[in-house]
């Protein structure tokens, strides 16, 4: 990592948690900068062009989609969308709409530090265009379109891989059904019914995981999605 | 009815049956009395009474009056052409002179006959009437609900007159809706002026009336203590339109029990919903009370160990006690948020409608979830996961399925006095999935085994706070999926919880 700090935008109306967040954020060993509006944290991103956006997406003045949709016209800045109970409807639009990650009020401090550390790095090490990724005794090889865990090479079927592969291609993401149905079976595929997606799941973790219970390869994020452990 | 006795009865055909069978008595009594006292002077009572006998029944005076003539007439001729022998000659003017005392006779006769006739068929179409009256109110009374009723009175205009019915409600706005016909989808032709002209005067419209009487619908208020309630129509036929003035009373009595009867209806819904609303208001008073008495305990924890932190009196803290300190108001404030949390996801699935972002998931990720979350929140515990082979997706709000499974294992860690082997499975029963969780522990008390899903201000007295309030949450967010819970004790020790969530998208089943 570089020496320079990196700078995280704190979007958050609530005073009592902005001063949480700061605290937090500054023991981590960020620069923060704060915005207590939509229309603050827009002029705050084009003025200070920080490394990262914490948003809250109840804001007072306008939606937090709205701003996100807004940002990523120009910008691929990361963007870690923080939701309280009631917006979780929200949460899973904030992540089509390109949000890197999303962590869900109330959350503890060592977690917050965790997935910034996590969306952070996955920028530095460009892990998208690499030939093969490993995590645990998981790997896989793009090039070579191998699965192997525990040194055994898994079969699996050409919409599993698939599966796996854009998984893989995106570590520690959480990609939703949405998004994984029309990478997989294009763009008309009707994604209200993503059954068939969840067989294929249950199908790959039988195959990749030792105890499909306890999936350590590939997370479920319930009503959400999947992520790929990093 | 009444019309067609008469039309049969004042037949031509019948009154000259009269005429013959009156000339046939006299031939009759004039060959009797010939024979038996050599006398015709004797045929002319039996004559005259077996004549007015017969007239009695001719349709007016006048036939009557000609019926006893003929009879008489007859006997003349009679007494002229056969009297050849020498018995004494009835002089024809005594014979005239009976005949016209029978003719009066008859007339006034006749015309009594009539008179008391005309009565009894009135007294009897009145009963008929109130018979049957009696028997659509007797129906209207027992009508259940607005619809029945509203079915009932529109049925009931139609087997009074034949016509098609249709009823209008006045809803609490003053606008008139449409609310039952007969026969059902009845088309009408516009008359929404003559209903609202019924609405405005309180007075029948329509059809022969002086509001809009070219419509051919007959409207008639349906009102209750002054009030008009509702606006019942009456489409007349086109080829008979002409209806009875009977048939318009008898509808309109008819009318004024349906108004009674709906009036008392519409005060019944209302009474019963000042009492639903008493019960949800105890309900919620209970509610509050509990999770006031539920959130005071950890509350005064965090206070408590607060106020020792802070260090304001002489106590001496050492590193440890004062870790102890902070580990305990994280574990309070975490378990109120948890509680917080629930609270949410009930005023989510509350009186409201439900609001349930429902979508199809597979029974593997719900259980992997919920067994991700148990072991982060409860290391030390043990679980047991079973779950069925067939790979099974079921309709549900992930987040509150999850969360009401994490509450039964919160439960199970908690209070069953032993947290390993805890089990949580799933099973397939045709139309439903059953989650369940089993501990092993000492079980639950029989007496709070009826009251377990009730939100009991009492019973989080004891150390077991927040237990009933979970279960009464997990009991509303099952009932939203249009499923059930329950729970007891296993026979084998421990307790057992069990969901069931039907497979199909169905709130309606349970």
């Amino acid at each position: 990592m570089s020496n320079i700090k990196s700078s995280i935008l704190i979007v958050e109306d609530e005073s009592y948690i902005m001063k949480v967040l700061e605290t937090a954020l500054a023991a981590g060993g960020y620069r923060t900068i704060s915005a207590v509006t939509g229309a603050q944290a827009r002029s705050a991103i084009s003025s200070y062009m920080p490394d990262m956006v914490l948003l809250d997406l109840g804001l007072p003045d306008m939606d937090g989609v709205k701003l996100l949709k807004e940002l990523r016209q120009w910008s691929a800045m990361h963007v870690i969308v923080v939701s309280a109970r009631s917006t979780e409807r929200d949460k899973i639009l904030a992540l089509d709409n390109g949000a890197d990650d999303y962590i869900t009020k109330p959350f503890s401090a060592p977690e917050l530090l965790a997935r910034i550390r996590a969306v952070l790095r996955r920028n530095s090490s460009g892990s998208a265009n690499d030939d093969t990724y490993c995590v645990g005794d998981f790997n896989i090889d793009f090039n070579k379109r191998i699965v192997n865990v525990n040194n055994e090479t898994i079969r699996l079927t050409q919409v599993e891989y698939r599966i796996v592969e854009l998984l893989a291609r995106n570590p520690g993401k959480v990609l939703t059904y949405d998004y994984i149905m029309s990478n997989i079976w294009g763009p008309y595929a009707d994604s209200e019914n993503n059954r068939i997606l969840r067989v294929n799941m249950s199908h790959i973790r039988k195959k990749l995981e030792p105890d499909s219970m306890k999936p350590r390869y590939i997370l479920t994020e319930i009503g959400v999605g999947y992520r790929m452990a990093e | 009815m009444k019309s067609g006795l008469y039309k049969t009865s004042s037949g031509i055909y019948k009154n000259l049956q009269r005429i013959l069978l009156c000339i046939v008595f006299s031939v009759l009594s004039f060959i009797f009395s010939r024979l038996t006292f050599q006398n015709t002077f004797y045929a002319l009572p039996l004559c005259t009474l077996a004549a007015l006998s017969i007239s009695i029944f001719a349709p007016n005076a006048a036939w009557g009056a000609v019926t006893v003539s003929a009879a008489v007439i007859t006997l003349i001729l009679l007494e002229q052409t056969f009297n050849t022998d020498n018995s004494p000659v009835q002089p024809i003017a005594f014979i005239i002179y009976t005949g016209a005392v029978s003719i009066a006779a008859a007339l006034i006769t006749n015309r009594w006959y009539w008179h008391i006739r005309k009565q009894r068929d009135s007294y009897q179409e009145q009963s008929t009437r109130e018979r049957s009256l009696s028997q659509l109110s007797t129906a209207l009374l027992t009508a259940a609900s607005e619809e029945e009723l509203h079915e009932l009175t529109v049925r009931s205009i139609f087997s009074i007159t034949g016509c098609s019915a249709v009823l209008f409600i006045r809803d609490k706005k003053g606008a008139t809706n449409r609310a039952a016909s007969y026969p059902k989808g009845l088309l009408l032709y516009p008359c929404d002026d003559a209903v609202n002209a019924c609405v405005k005067n309180n007075c029948r419209t329509g059809f022969g009336t002086v509001y809009f009487g070219e419509n051919p619908l007959v409207c008639f208020p349906v009102s209750a203590n002054g009030k008009l309630l509702a606006v019942a129509g009456m489409l007349l036929n086109s080829d008979e339109p002409i209806t009875t003035e009977y048939q318009m009373q008898t509808t309109e009595l008819l009318l004024v029990c349906a108004g009674i009867v709906l009036d008392k209806i519409t005060m019944l819904k209302r009474e019963q919903q000042i009492l639903m609303e008493k019960e949800l208001e105890h309900m919620r008073s209970d509610f509050l009370r509990s999770i006031s008495h539920d959130f005071r305990t950890p509350l005064t924890g965090i206070i408590g160990a607060c106020s020792m932190l802070n260090g304001s009196n002489d106590i001496v803290l050492d590193i440890r006690s004062r870790q102890e300190l902070v580990e305990s108001i994280n574990g309070e404030a975490e378990w109120l948020m948890r509680t917080v949390e629930n609270l949410l996801s009930v005023t989510r699935v509350g009186s409201n409608g439900p609001k349930l972002n429902k979508s199809p998931e597979p029974i593997e990720e719900i259980l992997s979830t919920v067994l991700d979350k148990a072991a982060s929140r409860f290391p030390q515990a043990e679980f047991i996961v079973k779950q069925p082979d067939d790979f099974i997706m079921i309709p549900v709000d992930p987040v509150l399925i999850v969360q009401v499974l994490m509450n039964l294992i919160e439960n199970a860690v908690k209070y069953s006095g032993n947290s390993s082997g805890i089990e949580l499975s799933a099973a397939d029963n045709d139309k439903y999935v059953i989650f369940s969780v089993r501990d092993h522990g000492h079980g639950m008390k029989q007496e709070t085994l009826s009251t377990l899903f009730e939100p009991s201000a009492c019973r989080s007295g004891d150390s077991t706070h927040g237990m009933g309030l979970g279960l009464s949450i997990c009991k509303s967010i099952v009932a939203a999926h249009g499923g059930m819970i329950e729970g007891h004790n296993a026979e084998s020790g421990g307790a057992v919880f069990m969901i069931h969530l039907p497979k199909e998208n169905n709130n309606e089943q349970y």
